[in-house]
């Protein structure tokens, strides 16, 4: 197999250069590369027929990095400052930390939150299917009776089965589970939450976090769905490239002994057991190159050119 | 509403089986034309810089878009079904090259059993073993007619794996369980980790028969028989859910899509989203109508249609598409089409801490393993046992990122989740730990089956598919065995804190298991059990055919791409060498 590998080398050029060919299509697609990383434009997806029943349109950021300097730091793009200031203190409960061993709040797991949801009017950042009817939920052996109204009824018990459901876009998530947060905070410890102990922001954690409690004060969100919420940001806040505004100085991945984007391992890398390469961010990564020229053009799909979608070869 | 020029062939979809019957079709002088939903991409530089696992792991940047279309589900035909809103259970993908380009590649060829699992288990055990309200059925094809095929696509991507049976002869390292292989794969196994050293000791020791796992990725560089260079894997870390910079990963676009389209006899349509199957009066298929990037409709005419998209998407287009020829979808004459949905069971896992270890699962793919087929299908008496069926159990995965296993800690039943102890817990756990996994098969019952919703649709206006779906009683006895058996391999590697699930929890939309759905358009032996012949062609349609996974009539417990191919290169073979000369008429 090597030998016929060798002899048959100079017959992969075409084959690579017809890959290179895709730089073209890139572009034309309205996707913008900036050294290496690719974005799409903030505008809402409508590339794709809706023309036969309108789509509810609405701005949607369709996993994308934030472009250079969307994030901030130092400027709130979504919360309020006392939104921001609440948020920052119940992750930081998630993920404690020092200035010597980073948690959430040093991690800048708030930036990370806010970047994400100022991304977008929604603060969705994956595709959602948004559309209604949206279920209710009842509990005991029957559903509520017809009242006229279409209505999609699951058993309580069942709903989680279903996955997310809620029709709350996460910006109205997060601000009404920060209002009802405060509400559950000062009925229990007559104080917000952001102004409790650390102790007592742990026994309001403790309540949101089981699935069994009931909290007045959490309509939708429920205050599990919320704590679920803050949880899975805290993780991606944490453990994400910080091209997406968390995971400061490689916080996360210090933490857990993770090297970050790397180009690739060996076979002896996969059975060694030693320490981890030094941590990079995916701006780190060397540019991947395959090492061949550029040079025959083929274009075999339509956004090389919209009114020709035939193959067409160039220069060969 | 605009017409194109006609052609020989259309297809819905430009993923693996598409550009296979392109390749072979094209090469036959034929003209195709595929009408793909996502964009049009390459390697390089598309997959030059994607080693972001938010975008692309936890976000799904590769899958079909929801926000156009979902599938909604129910647990029994009894209740309500919602729509799917958010990724969980399966992921299908679009763009040039579909899922096959996100694939984690594990590659297999179902057991000889497999294909007459039916009459199998009835010799063996006797009718009533059967499950209660099961539609087991036997393939219209065995191992045998399927083995060329195999081989054939096995050589064409450059599979990696250890033969365990060459043409009859048991080979040590191999499966031996496995059907007899005209040739050994065209490359070596891939790389191990350290977790699958370990896997390999102990099944060993416990007398069971550890194998490399086989695989789609090239373990070393090759230039392939159409001229496309292959590299070898760089064990980069971020395989499933991205394209692969390198093409080492075995995908449409690394082999026979850039075949098909030099020939100039091929045309792919990307950014558009069929509609239908047009059907004339006497009941045949036309061509497909289809919106195209620029939100125009327009009809495609062809002589032959070709349903090669996902499973889900070619059951919801033979609904959809209806005259009065078919008033109640292409190939559903007889109320077949949506019967026989099944899954497979990729729940677990069972993990284990192993304090000052360093095992590294952030590099590699998902073929790094050892696998054992020791409990797979009947290859174990079942005679004292409550269900029929079985899954092969494999070591860990590489390919770990942090964004979507850090949720997953601390390893322990009742341990908390947030707070110090998380912390404390993904400090020594998250490079310490391995897991034990299962892959286990689903059959088909009466109240397990696709049909369309009443309630949602799609940006099409069109309803969406539903599915009805949930374990049932065999489900629950065969996992409870095998997770035994998952916590044995575990325990006896000695790990200092063990997870190990006991019983099955019911499913779930919500979380991801498996992109392998199968079913709703199965293939039979006639058209009084089944929606097509053994080559996939509609009975009451025949000059439509079908691809793909939905033509299974139930789900062994291993990945279904080998077999998918398999059946669309028999497939095309069958329709350059025979269909031509008589079209219309039914290949016997």
């Amino acid at each position: 197999m090597a030998e016929d590998a060798r002899e048959q080398q100079g017959r992969s050029v075409s084959r690579r250069d017809f890959l290179r060919s895709s730089a073209y299509v890139a572009a034309g697609a309205g996707i913008v590369g900036v050294t290496g990383l690719t974005f799409r434009e903030l505008t809402v997806d409508d590339t794709i027929s809706d023309g036969i029943v309108p789509d509810q349109s609405f701005a949607y950021a369709d996993n994308v990095l934030p472009a250079p300097g969307e994030v901030r730091a130092d400027v709130l793009g979504f919360f309020t400052p006392d939104e921001a200031r609440t948020t920052e203190a119940f992750v930081a409960r998630l993920m404690p930390g020092t200035p010597d061993d980073p948690g959430a709040r040093e991690a800048g797991v708030l930036t990370f939150i806010d970047t994400r949801l100022s991304m977008t009017d929604t603060g969705f950042w994956a595709a959602t299917y948004f559309r209604p009817p949206f279920a209710e939920t009842y509990e005991g052996d029957s559903p509520p009776e017809d009242d006229g109204y279409r209505h999609i009824y699951i058993e309580q018990s069942e709903f989680a089965r279903y996955g997310f459901q809620s029709r709350l876009t996460p910006r109205e998530a997060y601000r009404a589970g920060i209002v009802a947060l405060n509400q559950y905070a000062r009925s229990r410890f007559d104080d917000a939450f952001v102004d409790l102990s650390e102790d007592d922001q742990d026994a309001v954690i403790e309540v949101l976090a089981d699935e069994d409690a009931e909290v007045d004060e959490f309509t939708e969100p429920s205050a599990k769905a919320f704590f679920d919420m803050l949880r899975e940001d805290t993780v991606y806040g944490m453990f994400a490239d910080p091209a997406y505004g968390g995971n400061r100085d490689l916080a996360g991945w210090k933490l857990i002994g993770y090297p970050g984007p790397q180009r690739g391992y060996t076979p002896v890398d996969l059975m060694s057991e030693d320490p981890p390469r030094q941590p990079q961010a995916l701006a780190d990564l060397h540019p991947f190159d395959p090492g061949v020229r550029t040079g025959d053009v083929v274009l075999p799909v339509s956004e090389a050119d919209h009114r020709d979608h035939r193959l067409r070869e160039a220069g060969r | 509403m605009a017409t194109q020029k006609k052609v020989d062939v259309v297809t819905v979809g430009a993923g693996w089986t598409a550009s296979m019957l392109a390749w072979k079709f094209t090469e036959a002088g034929m003209n195709v034309v595929s009408i793909e939903q996502g964009p049009g991409r390459w390697s390089n530089p598309g997959f030059a810089h994607n080693h972001d696992a938010l975008r692309y792991h936890a976000r799904h940047a590769m899958m079909v878009n929801l926000r156009k279309e979902t599938w909604t589900w129910r647990p029994t035909p009894d209740v309500p079904s919602l729509p799917m809103r958010q990724y969980g259970s399966f992921n299908p993908g679009q763009g040039l090259g579909g899922a096959a380009v996100h694939w984690t590649a594990q590659l297999w060829r179902f057991a000889p059993d497999d294909f007459r699992v039916r009459s199998h288990l009835i010799e063996r055990y006797g009718e009533a073993k059967l499950p209660e309200g099961n539609r087991i059925q036997d393939w219209p094809v065995s191992f045998d007619d399927l083995e060329p095929h195999y081989d054939a696509f096995e050589q064409d991507i450059g599979a990696s794996g250890q033969a365990g049976n060459l043409r009859g002869d048991l080979i040590e390292g191999g499966n031996p369980f496995e059907g007899p292989r005209s040739n050994p794969y065209p490359n070596p196994p891939m790389a191990h980790n350290v977790p699958a050293q370990m896997f390999r000791d102990v099944t060993q020791e416990m007398g069971y028969h550890p194998f490399p796992y086989p695989s789609g990725i090239a373990s070393r560089a090759f230039v392939d028989r159409f001229g496309n260079a292959r590299a070898a894997c760089i064990y980069c870390g971020f395989c499933t859910r991205y394209g692969c910079e390198v093409d080492a990963k075995s995908s449409p676009l690394t082999t026979h899509l850039p075949v098909a389209l030099r020939t100039g006899r091929y045309d792919v349509r990307t950014r558009s989203r069929v509609l239908r199957v047009e059907l004339d009066g006497s009941g045949h298929a036309t061509g497909l109508t289809y919106v195209d990037e620029d939100g125009v409709e327009q009809f495609q005419p062809a002589d032959i249609v070709v349903l090669s998209g996902f499973t889900l998407t070619n059951v919801r287009m033979m609904l959809l598409s209806r005259n009065d020829a078919h008033p109640d979808g292409i190939g559903n004459d007889r109320g077949l089409v949506g019967k026989n949905y099944t899954y497979q069971h990729f729940t677990g896992p069972w993990r284990g801490y192993f304090p000052g270890r360093r095992f590294h699962l952030y590099m590699g793919n998902g073929v790094v393993m050892n696998a054992i087929y020791d409990f797979y299908g009947d290859n174990f008496d079942h005679s004292d046992l409550d269900f029929v069926g079985g899954a092969q159990i494999f070591s860990s995965p590489g390919e770990r990122d942090p964004e979507t296993s850090a949720g997953n800690f601390p390893i322990g039943d009742d341990a908390k989740t947030w707070g110090q102890e998380w912390k404390d817990s993904l400090r020594d756990q998250w490079n310490s730990y391995l897991d034990i996994n299962m892959e286990a098969e689903s059959l088909p019952y009466e109240d397990q089956f696709l049909d369309l919703d009443p309630n949602y649709t799609a940006s099409d206006g069109q309803p969406l598919l539903r599915l009805t779906f949930d374990w049932h009683d065999n489900d629950t006895n065969m996992w409870r065995f095998i997770a035994q058996r998952c916590t044995e391999i575990l325990e006896a590697m000695g790990p200092e804190v063990a997870e190990t699930p006991t019983d099955l929890d019911p499913y779930t939309i919500h979380a991801y298991q498996s992109t392998h759905p199968t079913g709703g358009a199965i293939m039979g032996t006639d058209p009084s059990n089944s929606v097509t012949n053994s080559f996939g062609q509609v009975w009451d349609t025949p000059n439509l055919f079908v691809t793909g996974a939905a033509l299974f009539p139930q789900n062994p417990a291993a990945n279904p791409t080998g077999t998918v191919a398999a059946l669309a290169y028999r497939t095309g073979d069958a329709i350059v060498q025979r269909y031509l000369k008589d079209q219309r008429a039914l290949l016997g």
